[in-house]
């Protein structure tokens, strides 16, 4: 892959940079660090990439890995809001800003391999895909992302 | 909130895109990493330096060669896990799976860590043994080198309770996949 045929596939993904970035980074600052850290380590994974398996899985398995593993600075845990705002008086817009602040807290509350697991279901990849991308079997997928979802419906529901 | 709305809520994500130019620019590494790489430059100078002057502005010739020889040693294996520690900064991925690549990582930081460690203990003890042969100790020489010895000591505790804090935590998300 030439330089200019990764910065037009990254241009096209940055979305799910983005993304990553946001489910395992609480401030902008780090949000940003990431960022770089997750576009550098696709940059060297280049000559491993197989072109059997779909590019925007690969992204997704590198970015989280590097969301693991690279440094990150202490700072204070975030909560979840204490409490709800009143949706009838709220615009739509506002609703829907207010859904995803809502979701992103959910799902901070979950560990990081939780976070993987959700964050590739909500993407809608098939189970296969994500079981070859996480490195375990369907089954496994299918009884981990039951688990998870009743988890992030108790943490919404109990906020 | 349904699920439908959890995947609305995340398809529905607003970024302010960058620009290819912002992204060619970090090919080149992360700020942390440039910053490691600098510091890893003037680490390997200063250790140099040292190695090359060492002999005569420390009288190497009136010191015993075994403590010549742990001093060496000591220094050069201190610059090599240095090194050593920039490339395991520089490459995150280890295998073609998530799990995979996490465990591989996981082994390799831990080993790294065990053998730093320890060389850095060598190289303490080297430095220790060659600046204190043929002095003959008094009270305040004996303090002295005790006081040394307790900063190296806790500065080797720092770090050891970074890593193991650090390991600790690759190894929760790892047993997350079991």
């Amino acid at each position: 892959m030439t330089e200019q045929q990764f910065l037009d596939l990254i241009d096209q993904h940055q979305r799910i940079i983005y993304k990553i970035c946001r489910l395992y980074r609480d401030t902008a600052e780090d949000r940003e660090d990431l960022f770089q850290e997750i576009v550098y380590q696709l940059w060297k994974a280049t000559p491993s990439f197989r072109k059997e398996s779909k590019m925007s899985s690969w992204i997704y398995r590198i970015a989280i890995n590097t969301a693991i593993v690279a440094f990150r600075k202490k700072r204070p845990a975030i909560e979840l809001a204490a409490s709800m705002p009143d949706i009838a008086e709220e615009t739509k817009n506002e609703e829907i800003e207010w859904r995803k602040e809502l979701l992103f807290a959910a799902l901070k509350k979950l560990d990081e391999t939780e976070r993987a697991l959700i964050a590739l279901y909500l993407e809608e990849l098939p189970y296969k895909e994500i079981s070859e991308v996480m490195g375990i079997s369907e089954t496994n997928v299918g009884v981990r992302l039951s688990r998870i979802r009743d988890k992030i419906q108790k943490i919404i529901i109990n906020n | 909130m349904e699920l439908h709305h959890l995947k609305n809520a995340w398809n529905d994500f607003d970024i302010s895109e960058k620009k290819k130019s912002e992204i060619q620019s970090m090919l080149k590494g992360s700020k942390e990493l440039k910053r490691s790489r600098k510091q890893l430059l003037f680490e390997i100078i200063a250790w140099c330096t040292f190695l090359l002057l060492y002999y005569t502005a420390f009288d190497g010739h009136r010191k015993p060669v075994i403590a010549n020889i742990v001093l060496i040693a000591g220094t050069s294996l201190t610059i090599f896990f240095h090194i050593q520690g920039y490339f395991l900064s520089k490459r995150f991925v280890y295998g073609s799976t998530l799990k995979e690549s996490l465990i591989n990582y996981f082994y390799k930081l831990r080993l790294y860590t065990l053998l730093s460690i320890g060389f850095r203990m060598l190289f303490i003890s080297g430095i220790l043994y060659y600046f204190s042969y043929n002095i003959s100790f008094d009270v305040k020489k004996s303090l002295s080198i005790l006081i040394i010895a307790l900063v190296f000591f806790f500065q080797m505790l720092f770090l050891y309770r970074l890593w193991i804090a650090r390991l600790r935590q690759l190894k929760n998300t790892v047993s997350g996949f079991k």
